[in-house]
């Protein structure tokens, strides 16, 4: 397990990172968004502070259908147990984002009604999302062959 | 000394359509061989670098390159970011959108 998040009262998905830039870094709590397919998008007024680097730039599609070329920054974070560098996205919003691209290779096990969140690392931490064979349920097939 | 003064500087539009004149000429090779992988492309070296994620790609061109910057594509796709809950009047910096009609 590489770390555990938060169900809020509106179903939505927390976990909380530490980013770390060129001038300091900060633990914030940010939501998982799979409708964001990048790695993390912070607000204007946490990534300035933080003094992000300069990357580049990419091509952004948005939810109003537009098409966008935009900056592109790199971030220190701890993910969990681990150090490793992503990709930034920074908007004029409220909210930090954690999207598809920071879980690839992760293991997203959510349960709704125990609100439980923990990201799993394939490799280290084995729990089966799937039920087990002996849980499945069994399907009679000489049955469906008579009423066939 | 002021890190930040050593930032790279910045056209977004100019960094961008330079990138993807770059782009369009090895764009069949790399869907042929790295599709839906990530590259960073390097217009000024006509160097690049794929990844299985965005940030291994500009990983590996930061290593080679650590003071450039670079431009960022899925490769098959005509965006490489997908952001379904932000609107173009949430963007930083410029706020206009731009009618790219180009298909990959």
């Amino acid at each position: 397990m590489i770390l555990v998040g938060r169900i809020d009262e509106k179903n939505q998905l927390w976990v909380l990172i530490t980013v770390g830039g060129l001038h300091s870094k900060q633990t914030i709590e940010a939501l998982i968004d799979t409708g964001f397919n990048g790695e993390l998008l912070l607000p204007l007024q946490i990534a300035i502070p933080l003094g992000l680097q300069l990357a580049g730039a990419a091509p952004y599609s948005l939810a109003d259908g537009s098409i966008s070329q935009q900056m592109l920054f790199t971030a220190n974070i701890d993910w969990g147990t681990k150090k490793r560098t992503a990709t930034v996205n920074v908007v004029n919003s409220d909210i930090a984002l954690i999207g598809g691209g920071l879980l690839h290779g992760y293991i997203l096990l959510v349960d709704f009604q125990k609100k439980q969140l923990v990201i799993n690392e394939p490799g280290i931490d084995e729990p089966s999302p799937s039920p087990s064979p002996s849980e499945e349920p069994k399907i009679d097939k000489s049955e469906k062959k008579e009423k066939k | 000394m002021d890190q930040t003064s050593q930032q790279p500087q910045i056209n977004v539009e100019d960094f961008s359509r330079k990138s993807l004149e770059f782009y369009d000429k090895i764009k069949a090779k790399l869907e042929a061989e790295s599709l839906n992988k990530y590259v960073a492309l390097d217009y000024e070296t006509s160097k690049y670098w794929l990844g299985e994620t965005a940030s291994e790609a500009l990983t590996k061109a930061k290593e080679e390159f650590p003071q450039k910057i670079f431009y960022l594509i899925q490769v098959g796709s005509l965006t490489t970011f997908s952001i379904q809950s932000v609107r173009t009047s949430d963007l930083f910096g410029k706020k206009k959108s731009y009618d790219f009609s180009r298909t990959y």
